[in-house]
């Protein structure tokens, strides 16, 4: 189980995160929604590593996060592939680099991935020659490959045509299946449709309401805030 | 006006000293290129005093002329021949200046992939090496190409310490005939034949990037 207690931040004098506390189970898909700005992004960003928070702690099956080494990974709304290389040389080397492990290894690890994400016929493309959702598999796969227990997504289809959208739900609600546990930052009501998960909105870098999908779903004057949310974004649109 | 006698037999001797030209302005790119490479990874380092140190050398070797720099150098009597003199002077300074031009080509990297490889476990030297590097360096190229040009017209300076180039073979050549005019006109069409000849290799060079990643 992941759990995330009392996570504080301070961003010039402003609390970016203001004591999110949070428990995901694993298997579990946990969506985060909530407007530009309220620290969605900032959460997923503590997780991984690339920012420190002022207060509280995170462990992962009791363990705190500094003591375990690749064990979140994360699709970044921008993907941030290494444009630079090849599709294959994009997975193996963080396979090489981070893993240690030897290139024939990685390479072999690498195009087993690749096939099983129907990329096997790209693996020697630059990956600016591949399509959107091409460059989200390889984002994935580039994650998937360093053997996370948790896989964070910020606003992974925040750039896709609904097709794509309806692939990327599809493969998150696998990986949570696989026994991954999930975390999603998003926009895109569609998800929060289609994925079967935990909602928690957010606001002013707190958790202002969680809900199970179904519960919400099923009862959605039992949920003000998330359905004040979600009624005002589909206004929006 | 032009003696193309004179003019004919002039080619051979220009020739000849236009590789010490080229084998100056070559290895003084070199230096140019791995000191800017260092000065840059200082400027933008941790340490506050390397940061100091770096400012202070781009500061100081962009601030006085190149012909002083050659002269300083060689009045050090360094245990060199003039022609090495001269590629360690025009090499420094142009490391100054190729410093700036590779910072610059380190801050195009796009962050986002420096965060995922920083995520990912990966080391500093690593993703130095891997990733911004080659970014850098391809992103500036076309600069260090223009560079290299420039270095060719600025090895006419290492002349004053008596390096044999093609400046030099150039003047010899005007106090034995005493035609300024045809001499200059001669070496003139030698650089220019030099720097386009230069600037279209490295031009199909960078064409040829197009085909990889």
């Amino acid at each position: 189980m992941l759990k995330l207690e009392n996570l504080t931040k301070k961003f010039h004098e402003k609390n970016v995160l203001d004591g999110v506390n949070l428990e995901i189970k694993k298997g579990e898909i946990a969506l985060l929604l909530g407007s530009s700005g309220v620290g969605k992004s900032t959460l997923l960003r503590v997780l991984c590593g690339l920012e420190t928070v002022d207060r509280g702690t995170i462990t992962l099956d009791a363990i705190p996060l500094s003591r375990k080494t690749h064990s979140i990974g994360m699709v970044f709304q921008h993907l941030n592939l290494f444009s630079n290389m090849n599709v294959i040389t994009n997975i193996t080397f963080a396979l090489e680099k981070a893993l240690g492990y030897s290139p024939k290894t990685a390479q072999l690890l690498a195009l087993e991935f690749l096939h099983k994400y129907d990329l096997a016929d790209k693996a020697n493309l630059c990956v600016n020659k591949l399509s959107g959702g091409q460059k989200q598999r390889l984002a994935l796969i580039r994650t998937l490959a360093l053997q996370p227990d948790v896989i964070c997504f910020d606003e992974p289809t925040s750039a896709l045509d609904p097709v794509l959208t309806m692939q990327v739900a599809n493969t998150i609600a696998q990986l949570a299946q696989d026994g991954y546990t999930v975390i999603v930052t998003t926009h895109d009501m569609s998800l929060v449709e289609k994925l079967p998960c935990t909602i928690h909105l957010m606001d002013k870098g707190a958790i202002l309401q969680s809900a199970q999908s179904h519960q919400y779903w099923e009862n959605q004057e039992q949920f003000p805030h998330i359905t004040r949310f979600i009624k005002g974004y589909e206004r929006e649109i | 006006m032009i003696d193309f006698a004179l003019f004919n037999n002039a080619l051979p001797l220009l020739a000849k000293a236009s590789i010490n030209t080229l084998i100056i302005a070559f290895f003084s790119t070199l230096i140019g290129l791995w000191g800017g490479i260092c000065i840059a990874l200082a400027q933008q380092g941790d340490s506050v005093i390397g940061r100091f140190i770096a400012q202070a050398y781009v500061s100081i070797v962009r601030g006085t002329p190149m012909i002083v720099q050659i002269m300083f150098l060689y009045s050090l009597n360094l245990p060199f021949s003039p022609i090495v003199v001269a590629i360690i002077a025009i090499g420094l300074n142009s490391s100054a200046y190729v410093s700036q031009t590779i910072k610059s080509g380190i801050n195009s990297v796009a962050k986002g992939e420096i965060e995922a490889a920083i995520m990912m476990g990966i080391r500093r030297r690593d993703i130095m090496r891997y990733i911004i590097l080659p970014q850098a360096f391809r992103a500036i190229f076309p600069s260090l190409g223009n560079e290299f040009v420039t270095l060719i017209k600025d090895s006419s300076l290492a002349y004053i310490i008596g390096v044999h180039e093609l400046f030099k073979e150039s003047r010899n050549l005007m106090n034995v005939t005493y035609d300024v005019i045809t001499v200059y006109v001669a070496v003139t069409l030698f650089y220019l034949v030099l720097t386009y000849g230069v600037t279209l290799l490295l031009q199909e060079y960078e064409k040829s990037w197009e085909r990889t990643c």
